[in-house]
């Protein structure tokens, strides 16, 4: 019982936990609307985009590689949805070859990286610039409206009154990956990859085979992000969804991913989401200044990475002296 | 493999050059990539005019007593009628720049193509997404290439020194949206545009007008402001503070009811207005009633959903400076809680633009000599406040038929 308990506190997790909570507390303390349920709806509903990103882009941090294509893959997916259901494609064709899009995008981003060598950081950043120019184009930099309700109801129902359906699936995304993650062998694999990709190609890993994969994988994640955020917002935005990523990477190493990869689960990404998020909102729910709120969100992040840091020491220094 | 591949796309960048370098050539005034000089039209017989712009008059001095008075006719293609036919001369180029893509700059390019064969003209676009120094630079590269003129959105955030390169040029220019001013708070470089405080002002009020419409008799002293800003530009801290303003000029005893959402920790999009718009709401459950006020359009798309999201549809009202998005929600059967915006079309932005530039150019106005009949108090030279509509779900395509008409576009 004891060590169970020792274990939960020296867990990684727990210290964003602490964090989470306290936060909770001191926002609660200010505004006890704070947990009201329309709130607690309100955090849910902001979490879905960046942490559905954190699902692919963990992944893709733990096996040593880098997505910077996320975000306007997902603005693309919600500009082409709503092009194509304009266009008079029923939306769940629609959905199906947006998802498809975001494969293919994951296919090109991996041929850069694993076929010509590319630095992901730089090739997927080019994948992004392309993308986003793209959707100018086909755009001219305007909106395009979706008029069929039935698609709208994938952003805004409500599953069990409570969960936003955006949010329902990126859990189900999170559980599904944390097991995929925790308990197969292809986790395992990508885990080696992640630590020492020469390693686990001796021990006869394919890591090319591995990353395309999780390339593939992001995207069409990114695909149905951009979709589901077409479907709340009515429409395609060609400037949507700017920085998400970014923000899906910050939730992710805050949420104990290893930004070199070899180490990160999906509970603990499911933590650094949620605290992100919730941070995020409380500060505007107690009415902090604008300027100061930019300010806590980089405050917020590097707090959490000095507790891990000196959490993630003391770890190594017990075990060194035992 | 990647030998092969980097052949490949270099044979592609290759052919992309060419392929622009044709373009340019098939237009002739159409990119920076051109002679300085002009390339006639078929009735152009006058030489051809310095960089500096100038036309059959360029080495004229421009004085006052050439320029009309464009008071009576401020919608109208031509008001500028200086005297010089744009098919006597020579095509101008000019360069339409702005800072990031929107779609409002995009209908000003738009407008601009249409207006190019009436006044003789040629437009580049550039867009310098959010980056100054690029736009700085592009600016000097467009002035070495010889362009006769720029229309430009000068970002507020560095408009001293945007403003101190275009004079470096010798260039005529007409800044768009974005009014310049100096420490004193004169207007220093001619503009077109909105005053923000009274467009702000100006979409309360309509709420204040019409909210019984909505929702009867209420006790007014349940009403909330949630105001949207974006500070870092002023234009659009002008309409946020004019909103509040005349709020709390209409209610007074409601000034604990309102709420500024600064969109500065997110961004210029709809998912920051609805992450703020669902906070904020939420959070006040004791006002009843709200006024929603956006600075941009996309923060009150984003407000509309969240109130979707809240099932707040009867207790909110939404309205917005601009009408590039709600326009076509409304075309899309939209009847929800964002009720109103205040219009603006390319039209009246791009007409009175174009029409200064052409006069600069063609040496018959200065930056000074421009609306001088507008001009307001204590500024160097005219903020020319292009005028604007209320729309409604139900007036809202009769005001854009109407802008066609006065401009004789239709």
């Amino acid at each position: 019982m004891k060590s169970a308990v020792r274990r939960i506190i020296g867990a990684k997790e727990f210290t964003l936990f602490l964090v989470m909570a306290a936060a909770v507390v001191v926002f609660t303390a200010i505004n006890r609307n704070f947990l009201s349920l329309d709130n607690i709806r309100n955090i849910f509903n902001s979490a879905f985009v960046v942490g559905t990103f954190a699902v692919g882009m963990s992944c893709l941090l733990i096996s040593g590689e880098l997505d910077l294509s996320s975000a306007n893959t997902g603005m693309m997916a919600g500009v082409l949805i709503s092009l194509l259901m304009n266009a008079g494609v029923p939306w769940v064709a629609a959905l199906i070859i947006v998802l498809f899009f975001g494969a293919v995008t994951g296919l090109i981003n991996a041929f850069f990286v694993n076929v010509l060598g590319f630095t992901a950081f730089i090739s997927t950043l080019g994948v992004s610039t392309v993308y986003g120019g793209l959707a100018l184009v086909f755009t001219n930099a305007q909106n395009v409206p979706i008029g069929n309700p039935a698609f709208w109801s994938l952003g805004s129902i409500n599953v069990f009154e409570v969960f936003p359906l955006p949010f329902f699936i990126m859990i189900i995304l999170l559980t599904a990956y944390g097991i995929i993650l925790f308990a197969t062998r292809f986790g395992r694999r990508l885990y080696m990859v992640g630590g020492n990709p020469n390693s686990s190609r001796l021990a006869g890993i394919n890591p090319k085979k591995i990353t395309t994969i999780l390339f593939v994988n992001n995207g069409v994640i990114a695909s149905l992000v951009g979709s589901l955020l077409a479907a709340r917002m009515h429409m395609g935005s060609p400037l949507a969804l700017s920085g998400s990523d970014l923000d899906a990477i910050t939730a992710a190493v805050l949420g104990g991913v290893c930004f070199t990869g070899g180490s990160g689960n999906m509970f603990g990404v499911f933590l650094g989401i949620m605290l992100l998020t919730s941070f995020q909102n409380g500060l505007v729910v107690v009415g902090v200044d604008s300027y100061y709120r930019v300010v806590a969100k980089g405050v917020l992040l590097v707090a959490a990475l000095a507790l891990d840091f000196y959490r993630e020491r003391a770890r190594q220094k017990q075990l060194l002296s035992s | 493999m990647k030998k092969a591949v980097a052949v490949i796309l270099t044979l592609l960048m290759v052919f992309s050059l060419f392929a622009c370098t044709q373009t340019t050539e098939n237009t002739p005034s159409g990119s920076p990539s051109q002679s300085p000089t002009p390339t006639p039209t078929p009735s152009a017989s006058q030489p051809a005019q310095s960089p500096a712009g100038g036309g059959e008059d360029a080495e004229t001095p421009p004085s006052a007593d050439t320029v009309t008075d464009v008071s009576a006719l401020e919608n109208t293609i031509g008001f500028f009628s200086s005297g010089v036919e744009p098919a006597s001369r020579d095509t101008y180029e000019i360069v339409w720049a702005y800072m990031r893509p929107m779609a409002l700059f995009q209908n000003i390019t738009t407008a601009l193509k249409e207006l190019e064969p009436q006044l003789n003209f040629t437009t580049t676009e550039y867009c310098a997404n959010s980056d100054i120094d690029a736009m700085i630079q592009t600016i000097e590269i467009y002035s070495d290439q010889g362009v006769d003129g720029f229309m430009i959105v000068v970002d507020p955030t560095a408009s001293a020194r945007i403003k101190e390169v275009l004079d470096g040029t010798g260039i005529p220019y007409v800044a768009m949206l974005n009014s310049v001013r100096d420490e004193t708070g004169s207007e220093i470089v001619p503009c077109v545009g909105i005053e923000g405080e009274i467009a702000g002002a100006e979409t309360i009020q309509w709420l204040y007008d019409n909210y019984k419409t909505y929702w009867g008799d209420i006790d007014e002293s349940e009403i909330g402001l949630l105001d949207f800003n974006f500070s870092p530009n002023v234009d659009f801290d002008d309409r946020h503070n004019g909103s509040k303003a005349r709020f709390l000029e209409l209610l007074p005893g409601n000034e604990s009811k309102v709420f500024s959402a600064d969109g500065v920790s997110g961004a210029l999009d709809e998912q920051t207005g609805y992450d703020l718009a669902s906070a904020i709401l939420a959070a006040n459950p004791d006002v009843k009633y709200w006024f929603v006020a956006g600075c941009i359009e996309l923060y009150s798309q984003g407000a509309a959903r969240a109130v979707e999201t809240l099932n707040m549809d009867d207790r909110v009202l939404i309205t917005a400076v601009g009408s590039d998005v709600l326009p076509a929600e409304w075309d899309g059967g939209y009847d929800g809680s964002w009720v109103s915006c205040l219009a603006l079309s390319n039209y009246q932005y791009t007409i009175p633009g174009i029409c200064a530039l052409v006069a600069q150019m063609d040496g018959k106005a200065t930056p000074e000599t421009l609306w001088q009949s507008r001009r307001a108090p204590g500024d160097q030279v005219t903020f020319y406040n292009v005028s604007y509509g209320l729309l409604t779900r139900d007036n809202y395509k009769e005001f854009f038929e109407q802008v066609l008409v006065d401009s004789g576009l239709a």
